[in-house]
């Protein structure tokens, strides 16, 4: 049994941006395959970066911690990672803990773009 | 009848099924080792087909004394078709008891004691510890044997005969089948009732007294031959006494001495009372039988004192089995987290506050050993009270010393700090210099002022707070905010606001983190913000205590959970206003 059955992480390049796909279960187990991923983009110099998140079906503070963690790292380089799509379940944990106030979490994916460009 | 003839072949069906239970449990765990139990069931199969044969080269003698040719064949059929199954079922029993007990053994016995008995039993005879169990084991059976000697001869009617006198015709089994009988008999003895049974209930309880109970009955249900019928006959009322003596001396020998002592004392034992009759007979061959006899005893002895003199140079630690040090790293782990669990829970208030109009009850149920959340309060001017609660990123270890770290931020900003929000912002200043990237801690702090009727509160990210009015109203305490660790204080603080609310008598404040709400049943469904307002107004417009609302809502949540494993701390604390 895989360890982290229940989660997949795929990633596509269009332009300057990286768009993330996380998708099922984000939790302590799988965090630490969807933060690997982000960094792998961070690292390559990417730091335009949208999450988003219409298949993400869960996630504990430990998805949301590499959230916070990287959305800072690349603010301090100048980009920034926008959250897009999410399902109203997940949507009402970012709110709680107040994420809303803090990062661009928008409908869409495009609508992510559009804040990018803005 | 049948019943009773059956019950010790169902008690071996039963040990086989519970040693191999526990044998694919130790396999799971990474803790089994099969060389030396293989090495084992080997030795006692073959000891046993030995100890058959032999009975087989006598079966023409006993055929006079059987009435009946139908009783000959029922014979012959229990020798060639059923006692082989058995003995492949017995041996079973006994090599798998040493294998799953082997490794709790170290756990629960001084380890000194059971490290030469390892060493022997895997073939590794170098060893400078055997030397003191042994002496032990030889100078135990010395005694017995004198007691019994003596016993023997008070008692009337008592007489002598042995296992080797049925071979006397014979020489070389009446030296072969009292040494094969000690060896077997008292490996299997001290295997099955002592590093098995005994060790198993001593994991269980620290009375010594049960310890010794059990293992004395194991040790007589496993109804070794300690030859005893040689000196008594079986009729005599002397017998189970003095039987029972001996298996309860043996497991005393067994606690205080170790596993390598009680088979040299079954060993000597049961070689001597075989082999002084021949010797008695006054017959010289027999005598010289004898004699081998005895000097064939004292093998355990040489093999002790050859292991003292040129001892194999290496560390006791890498003497010790593999499976047996993953054996003993996961008891000192999982001794490690209780003494964690008890600090941690130290750290939360045992008792409610003293606060004249207030009733506060609160409780923390971790999910696993130790946990992220937190809960506090703190006696401050005017007779307020302050009540945090929080939630740690994460779980276990890594959550469990953040909690700590903010609790000792939070009492030292609570103290002398009044606005709620300007506490958790200096809370926040401490943990964003302090906690890894990633981490965060959610925190909901309230001052509750009863003179003035009020609470001043202010949430960092963490599950609003309900205030519930007596008469079911009321709703989640909504004050915006961020979770603390996740931006500069400077930020928060643009975020963040104090709301105040009223309060009236009879009012339900509720605080709780998000092990309540998101707390799954099997189906995957969570308990969900809308359960626990209905409990809350139900309970508010009750007289219901405190203690009362968190005992409701820990039993609502439990039930709704079902069989479904509980996955994060649960923390609930109710306030009601007096």
């Amino acid at each position: 049994m895989s360890k982290n059955e229940g989660f997949k992480v795929s990633r596509r390049d269009d332009g300057n941006l990286t768009i993330v796909y996380p998708q099922g279960f984000l939790d302590a187990h799988t965090a630490p395959d969807f933060e690997t991923e982000l960094q792998k983009a961070i690292e390559g110099g990417r730091v335009h970066i949208i999450v988003n998140c219409k298949d993400l079906d869960y996630i504990s503070s430990a998805g949301l911690g590499v959230f916070m963690g990287c959305i800072e790292q690349v603010r301090d380089l100048g980009g920034d990672i926008k959250i897009s799509n999410l399902a109203p379940k997940v949507f009402h944990v970012f709110e709680l803990l107040g994420f809303h106030q803090l990062y661009d979490l928008t409908p869409t994916e495009e609508d992510a773009a559009g804040k990018f460009s803005a | 009848m049948q019943l009773l003839e059956a019950l010790p072949l169902l008690g071996i069906l039963a040990g086989a099924a519970i040693v191999g239970a526990l044998m694919l449990i130790r396999r799971r765990q990474g803790e089994l080792d099969l060389r030396s139990p293989a090495v084992l069931f080997a030795a006692i199969v073959l000891g046993s087909v030995v100890g058959m044969l032999m009975l087989i080269g006598t079966f023409g003698a006993m055929f006079g004394n059987v009435a009946g040719t139908l009783n000959v064949w029922f014979g012959l059929i229990n020798i060639l078709i059923t006692a082989p199954i058995m003995m492949l079922i017995i041996g079973f029993v006994i090599a798998g008891a040493w294998a799953v007990g082997e490794s709790q053994a170290y756990l629960v016995w001084p380890q000194q004691n059971v490290r030469p008995f390892s060493a022997w039993m895997r073939g590794n005879f170098r060893t400078s510890e055997a030397i003191e169990p042994v002496t032990v084991g030889y100078l135990a059976a010395f005694a017995a044997l004198g007691i019994i000697t003596m016993l023997g001869m008070i008692s009337p009617g008592s007489h002598q005969s042995s296992v080797a006198a049925l071979f006397a015709l014979n020489s070389w089994p009446s030296i072969i089948a009292p040494l094969s009988t000690g060896v077997v008999t008292g490996v299997s003895l001290t295997v099955v009732g002592g590093v098995f049974a005994m060790t198993y209930v001593r994991l269980r309880t620290k009375r010594i007294w049960v310890v010794v109970l059990v293992g004395t009955l194991a040790m007589l249900s496993i109804r070794s031959s300690f030859s005893l019928s040689q000196f008594f006959p079986a009729s005599t009322a002397v017998t189970p006494v003095v039987y029972l003596a001996l298996t309860v001396a043996l497991v005393v020998l067994y606690v205080r001495s170790g596993p390598l002592a009680s088979v040299t004392a079954v060993f000597v034992y049961i070689v001597l009372i075989n082999a002084y009759p021949l010797v008695l007979t006054g017959n010289p061959r027999h005598i010289a039988t004898g004699g081998w006899v005895l000097v064939a005893s004292l093998g355990f002895a040489a093999l002790a004192v050859y292991g003292f003199v040129r001892p194999r140079a290496e560390g006791t630690a890498a003497s010790m089995p593999t499976h047996v040090r993953r054996a003993i790293d996961r008891l000192r782990i999982t001794q490690e987290f209780d003494v964690a669990r008890g600090v941690q829970s130290q750290l939360l208030p045992s008792r409610a506050p003293d606060s004249p109009g207030l009733d506060v009850a609160g409780i923390c149920v971790p999910a696993n050993e130790v946990g992220g959340d937190y809960f506090d309060y703190f006696q401050l001017e005017d007779s307020r009270l302050g009540i945090a609660i929080g939630d740690v990123s994460g779980k276990g270890v890594g959550a469990a010393i953040y909690m700590t770290l903010t609790k000792s931020y939070m009492v030292t900003q609570a103290a002398h700090t009044a606005d709620p929000a300007r506490v958790l912002s200096r809370v926040n200043d401490h943990l964003r210099r302090n906690l890894a990237r990633g981490n965060f801690v959610t925190m909901a702090y309230a001052i509750v002022d009863v003179a003035e009727r009020r609470i001043d509160y202010a949430r960092a990210g963490h599950n609003p707070p309900l205030l519930i009015r007596a008469d079911g109203d009321g709703d989640f305490l909504n004050a915006p905010g961020v979770t603390l660790g996740a931006v500069a204080s400077s930020t928060l603080d643009t975020i963040m606001r104090v709301e105040t609310v009223e309060t009236r008598i009879g009012d339900l404040l509720l605080l709780y983190t998000d092990g309540v709400t998101e707390a799954m049943n099997v189906r995957g469904d969570e308990y969900g913000d809308d359960r626990l307002i209905a409990l809350a107004r139900a309970m508010a417009r009750t007289p219901a205590t405190a203690k009362d609302v968190v005992d409701a809502l820990l039993k609502d949540v439990r039930s709704f959970a079902g069989r479904a494993q509980q996955h994060d701390d649960i923390t609930v604390v109710a306030v009601r206003f007096l």
